[in-house]
């Protein structure tokens, strides 16, 4: 059993090649040695643990069965965990509408009531714009600053240089500070 | 003044190297923006910066595991399938995964509130297979059976409020094959206290099938037909079962057709409180719902 103080497994080509080749219990090391990002992304995007929990639980199940079509050293494994688990989230708001709350806001017995609240709206606020950014950018700062992948493994997944990467960081960043810009002059 | 390329390369240089954090060398005309987009990019970590709980995070590898290889054993050699069609199947495994989740402290609220036809629906009935699995007995498992048919019955009729039409059709069906499996079940119960008990849990579990019926005849939508037809045959197999099982027991079931027959007066089981109409979660399983629960259902205890 993986304890609280266990390390993650290490990520690496021949961990992800027997997990994708049906090895399960490589899979499960895959699942842990990913389980942060992929968890810090659905949360980013959700909000609610509980519900993040069960769609990162579901990207992972997704995974399993799409491992045949990963093709490992092509793109990054967890560039491709980033696909299944914004599908996850996409496919959960697209059918939960009439049942569930999709930001259900600030969790419950919370400490500091008036810090969650400011944590949650700067986290609604964020996601609002970055999904606003077009798909290459947006992709490109998510995988960046959620998921925490370098601009290697970014250039690697959306098959680009790194330096173009680091530009489109550069334009999509200055691009998110003008909207947070003109949104607090209205504010005002 | 510096092109674009240099200011993306400086900011892609203080981003990968957060311990430069202080006074850098910046072209004094871009340095406010650098420093901006640098804050920028670091509120973006920050606000995404929840881990998993520990107590989700503790058994997280042994439940994928557990429930991939409980659901494939031959995982290892099995070829990839096909990502579409795995959707409902994936969506099952995450809600085995769900049983130990709730039993490690982190019920999930998600699949717990879902309802027939939403994506985490299946997750929810995975949940309950692996709860009948895991049942320690005969008894409890038909116990647990039962329960999840008036659960599905619940659901459906809150489908049909919801407008939910389809789908409740669906659930109905599912409710049908829930009963059946109780019947069936309840010949598995050896313990004679328990046969039973348990063979008058499903005798007053039969007017909210009824109920149910009579729900689904008053919707237009085409499927309520097969879903009518699936809870009539559940419901007349309980009978035929629990006459043989539980003959003390009284055994009725009108699909509506002929309201004739004695017994046939529906609004007895409309009440949800009293007489034969009462659930068995209203004679001392718990509140009889009327709805969905909107916290999460744990595993059922044993």
């Amino acid at each position: 059993m993986q304890g609280l103080n266990s390390p993650p497994p290490a990520l690496d080509d021949a961990l992800v090649r027997r997990a994708l080749a049906g090895d399960v219990q490589a899979f499960g090391d895959l699942y842990l040695a990913c389980l942060p990002a992929v968890y810090r992304y659905i949360q980013f995007r959700v909000g609610d643990e509980s519900l993040a929990q069960d769609v990162t639980e579901l990207t992972f199940l997704r995974a399993w069965e799409a491992r045949g079509r990963y093709r490992p050293g092509a793109t990054p494994i967890l560039g491709w965990l980033y696909r299944i688990a914004r599908n996850a989230v996409i496919d959960h708001y697209r059918t939960a509408r009439s049942s569930l709350p999709l930001d259900p806001g600030l969790a419950d017995g919370e400490a500091d009531v008036a810090h969650a609240a400011e944590r949650h709206e700067e986290r609604r606020r964020l996601v609002a714009l970055v999904e606003r950014l077009g798909s290459t950018d947006r992709d490109v700062l998510t995988m960046r600053f959620v998921l925490g992948m370098s601009h290697i493994e970014v250039a690697a997944e959306l098959k680009r240089s790194p330096g173009s990467i680091r530009i489109i960081q550069y334009r999509a960043l200055r691009k998110l500070r003008r909207w947070l810009q003109e949104a607090d002059r209205h504010a005002d | 003044m510096p092109i674009e390329k240099d200011l993306a390369e400086l900011l892609a240089g203080r981003l990968d190297r957060p311990d430069l954090a202080g006074p850098i060398e910046l072209p004094s005309d871009s340095a406010g923006e650098i420093l901006d987009l640098e804050q920028l990019a670091r509120r973006i970590e920050s606000a995404a910066g929840a881990r998993p709980a520990a107590a989700f995070t503790l058994n997280a590898r042994q439940r994928l595991v557990h429930v991939i290889e409980a659901k494939h054993p031959m995982g290892r050699a099995r070829a990839p399938a096909r990502l579409g069609p795995s959707l409902v199947w994936a969506s099952a495994l995450a809600g085995a995964i769900l049983v130990c989740l709730a039993s490690a402290g982190g019920a999930s609220y998600a699949a717990a509130a879902s309802l027939p036809g939403d994506v985490l629906f299946p997750a929810k009935t995975a949940y309950e297979q692996v709860a009948l699995d895991l049942a320690p007995n005969a008894s409890a498992r038909e116990a647990l059976s039962l329960e999840i048919t008036e659960r599905r019955l619940d659901e459906s009729e809150h489908l049909i409020a919801l407008g939910r039409a389809a789908d409740a059709a669906q659930g109905f069906e599912a409710a049908a094959a829930s009963l059946d499996r109780s019947s069936d079940l309840l010949e598995e119960v050896e313990l004679p206290v328990a046969r039973d008990q348990l063979a008058g849990e499903l005798a007053l579990l039969l007017p909210r099938v009824e109920q149910a019926v009579a729900a689904a005849g008053r919707s237009s939508e085409p499927e309520m037909g097969n879903a009518i037809a699936a809870l009539t045959r559940a419901g007349n197999h309980a009978i035929e079962v629990g006459r043989r099982v539980g003959p003390q027991h009284k055994f009725e079931f009108h699909d509506g057709s002929d309201n004739d027959k004695p017994g046939g007066d529906k609004s007895r089981h409309n009440t949800g409180a009293g007489g034969e109409g009462k659930s068995s979660k209203a004679r001392g399983r718990g509140p009889q719902r009327t709805h969905t629960p909107k916290k999460p259902a744990g595993p059922p205890s044993k």
